[in-house]
């Protein structure tokens, strides 16, 4: 099942031929390309740019500060790049307050710095501070991985700081950029709220205007293969750039020591990291608190408690339904290591490559086959219900849970299942009594970032979601899309404060 | 006026004393080699001399420069000091040349002398490779030929042959020191093996809890160690407790296996392990619940209660 709608993308045919497909393919196709390319490219140079120059000095250097900022640039990570890009739209609407704190600090109305929001270059810079922290975190996991003679022997030789971070240790954490890449540009590719209200016709814009407006769900599916193909290739870049490049290091038990920087270039590197945290997370959630503690409308907060649980209840229920997944996939390939099983395992995680909308167009074809063919007798409709939605939601985001669950078991090995199990218990027993309560922290940490993402997504939801029912993410983007960004605010501090939480309990974890 | 002068350094972590009250000379062209368990500080005074580390009081002076004091703290780049690890000296994106280069900095004369230095090192046909195509023993004589290009005051060598096989070590030990000797390097080698302190060095200084504990060349702290500690390092010695071999006195004692003489005397003990030590044999014996080793000609048999003597003269008193 988890594997069908990937199948039924796979068997769409590439020379449909309609109306609809042709218009498309011969005035839409190549826009949606070049418009996907132009985020795709710069926002990961503009994110590598600022999180090489902070994961470096933060890893390396001994600044003021360093451990609040360490944890102040994955803050970011909490907002949705579409929460940060209608936040940074109120704020410089004409009644927003860029002009307001002009009008404060007694500038004339006629001499006010005028600023064009809508612009790429600006969805691009948004984009950017949104999705930086997954190159940084990368980076800084690279970094602590390295061993401190490495470092040592660099400074003994007399190569000079900016040296050592661009020739030694950039191509040396070349695997940490690639991933930390690849995550930022699937992103992007997933991105759908952010790119639409700057009118940009991306893949993903496409595939909802041609399944919405031209209501062409064949189309719809055809652009989905094309993206889905897409991220193919992108993945066999990744193979090609991974393959025989990676130095990777053992654990590193000893950190470098933190070297000290001269007081110009501490002042130089404090305000860079800090005007970076004001733009990716200060002043975004500064202005969003301020947006929701000031709303006046008080019958509206009975609607956000109910979207909160409705929220809350599909992240939930696809949380755990996805870690019992995840665990029995896991542990019954760990039990019987075959080919098939891998196959199948791997197959099944590669959702969270494709992006949200392929996977529901996707879901709703297969589940459209099944309603006409195999149980149409039942006159049962599984589309546009919540089991639909939250089946789909499993496809996107098993990965998550999947990764992290089965990195806990590779670690913990098989000596402890094997000595259980010698002593004449079922794997089932084992499982119960033995793995999951060694494992309890990291399936806990698996949960929690699967709830999040979840709680977090767009496209698929928006897609998906069964008539009358909203949660944050899709009543964020209605308030928006209705130009209600005040009423946006508190949906959207409810996804961050959710968002915030795994931030602080990896951070303790790390402790 | 010695190459390198350390001065009452003190340096603790918490409440461990990692470096207490260090005071040491060394001149120039000295090898040096410092040597102990783990955790008893040797890797700190390193630490201390190279720069990567802060010390809490104390100075050190390196060729008549101050580099640690009161108020002074040169940063590590700016000492002149090259270390060399165990592993991780080579940076592995690089190619071998690329590696050396990074000690060239354009200077014409450095690169005569880099010429020379390879074919002396013997890693011509080398230069385009990659650190992990090449082996262990020849990275680190490409690390100390990069070493040398750098013309330092003073080089930190630090378990530099701890991944190496037996025969690569003994190679690479005779050729540090002929390399080091001849290019008149001041000299501080990191160690925890008892051999390449006896091959390298000039000096040995035990280390214990944060304190040198001795300071001798190699002969005398083999041939008569003054303490257990030093003792037990070595290996080469029987460390026991005296009742048993009719001794009288109030601590530990160090018999040499070639003091214990089997097949006369009225002592009596068991064989618990024999095995081959060169054309001889290595014996174990076991004297109430104490375990110590000879070395005979001939084979005895397991299990065998055989009769042994102490020459009680060369007996050390701990």
């Amino acid at each position: 099942m988890l594997i069908s709608p990937i199948i039924s993308l796979l068997s769409s045919s590439f020379s449909l031929n309609t109306i609809i497909w042709e218009h498309i393919f011969e005035n839409q196709l190549f826009n949606y390309l070049s418009n996907t390319l132009i985020i795709i490219i710069p926002v990961p140079i503009i994110s590598l740019v600022i999180s090489y120059i902070s994961a470096y000095y933060i890893s390396f250097f001994d600044i003021k500060f360093r451990k609040l900022f360490d944890i102040l640039m994955i803050f970011p990570l909490a907002i949705p790049s579409y929460i940060m890009t209608y936040t940074y739209s109120d704020f410089f609407s004409y009644s927003g307050d860029f002009y307001l704190l002009q009008e404060i600090l007694g500038l004339d109305q006629t001499s006010f710095v005028r600023f064009n929001f809508f612009n790429t270059i600006n969805l691009i810079f948004i984009l950017s501070f949104s999705l930086f922290p997954y190159l940084y975190i990368a980076l800084r996991v690279y970094f602590s991985s390295l061993p401190e003679q490495l470092i040592n022997t660099a400074i003994s030789l007399k190569i000079s700081k900016i040296k050592i971070a661009l020739k030694i240790l950039l191509p040396l954490s070349r695997p940490a950029i690639i991933g930390g890449g690849f995550l930022i540009i699937m992103e992007l590719l997933n991105e759908y709220g952010a790119v639409k209200y700057f009118g940009l016709n991306t893949f993903t814009v496409g595939i909802f205007k041609v399944w919405l407006g031209m209501g062409s769900l064949d189309s719809a599916l055809n652009l989905s293969l094309y993206l889905f193909l897409f991220v193919c290739l992108l993945f066999a870049l990744d193979y090609y750039l991974k393959k025989n490049k990676s130095f990777e290091f053992k654990r590193n038990k000893k950190i470098a020591n933190l070297q000290k920087l001269s007081p110009t270039n501490n002042l130089f590197v404090l305000s860079f990291i800090i005007i970076i945290n004001i733009f990716s997370f200060i002043l975004p959630f500064t202005l969003i608190l301020k947006n929701a503690l000031t709303l006046s409308n008080y019958t509206y907060y009975s609607e956000i408690m109910t979207i909160t649980f409705n929220s809350f209840l599909v992240s939930f229920l696809t949380s755990i339904i996805i870690i019992i997944f995840s665990i029995i996939l896991i542990y019954s390939n760990k039990l019987n290591n075959f080919t098939f099983v891998n196959l199948i395992t791997k197959t099944s995680t590669s959702g969270y490559a494709i992006p949200g909308a392929v996977i529901a167009i996707s879901c709703i074809v297969v589940f459209s086959f099944i309603e006409n063919n195999l149980i149409s007798s039942l006159s049962i409709s599984i589309n546009s219900t919540i089991f639909l939605l939250i089946f789909a939601l499993i496809i996107r985001f098993i990965a998550v849970s999947f990764n992290t669950i089965n990195a806990g078991f590779q670690s913990l090995g098989n000596e402890y299942d094997k000595t259980y199990r010698s002593l004449g218990n079922s794997p089932l027993k084992s499982l119960i009594k033995i793995n999951i309560p060694i494992m309890k922290k990291v399936i806990l940490s698996a949960f929690i970032l699967t709830f999040v993402d979840i709680t977090k997504e767009l496209p698929l939801t928006l897609i998906l979601r069964p008539f009358n029912f909203d949660t944050l993410a899709t009543r964020t983007f209605d308030f928006a899309g209705d130009e209600m960004l005040k009423e946006a605010s508190l949906p959207a501090l409810m996804i961050i404060l959710i968002g915030i939480i795994p931030i602080l309990f990896f951070n303790k974890l790390k402790k | 006026m010695p190459n390198l002068e350390i001065l009452n350094l003190n340096k603790n972590y918490k409440d461990v004393a990692a470096c207490h009250n260090i005071n040491l000379n060394i001149d120039l062209g000295e090898i040096v080699c410092l040597i102990g368990e783990s955790g008893c500080g040797k890797s700190t005074l390193l630490k201390l001399i190279s720069g990567f580390e802060y010390a809490d009081s104390g100075d050190i002076i390196l060729n008549e420069r101050k580099i640690v004091g009161d108020k002074t703290f040169v940063k590590p780049e700016d000492r002149n000091i090259s270390i060399l690890f165990q592993e991780h000296s080579l940076f592995p994106h690089l190619t071998i040349k690329e590696n050396l280069e990074l000690a060239l900095k354009g200077n014409i004369n450095d690169k005569s002398k880099y010429q020379e230095l390879l074919s002396i090192s013997n890693i011509n046909e080398l230069e385009s490779r990659y650190p992990h195509q090449i082996s262990g023993g020849q990275q680190q004589r490409v690390a100390l030929m990069r070493t040398l290009l750098l013309k330092p005051d003073l080089i930190l060598l630090d378990e530099p042959f701890s991944n190496l096989d037996e025969n690569t070590k003994n190679n690479l030990r005779t050729y540090f020191r002929k390399v080091l000797k001849d290019s008149k390097l001041t000299t501080i080698l990191v160690t925890h093996d008892t051999q390449d302190a006896a091959i390298l060095a000039d000096r040995i200084l035990v280390m214990k809890e944060g304190k040198i504990i001795s300071d001798n060349n190699y002969n005398i702290l083999y041939t008569k160690p003054n303490n257990e500690y030093i003792s037990k390092l070595f290996k080469n010695i029987n460390v026991l407790k005296p009742d048993p071999f009719g001794i009288k006195h109030n601590s530990l004692i160090g018999i040499f296996p070639y003091s214990i003489k089997l097949n006369e005397g009225n002592l009596k003990a068991n064989v618990v392990l024999s095995t081959p030590h060169y054309d001889k044999h290595h014996i174990t014996l076991e004297l109430e619940d104490q375990l110590f080793f000879t070395i005979t000609d001939e084979n005895i048999p397991l299990e065998t209660e055989v009769n042994f003597s102490v020459d009680i003269d060369s007996v050390i008193y701990y």
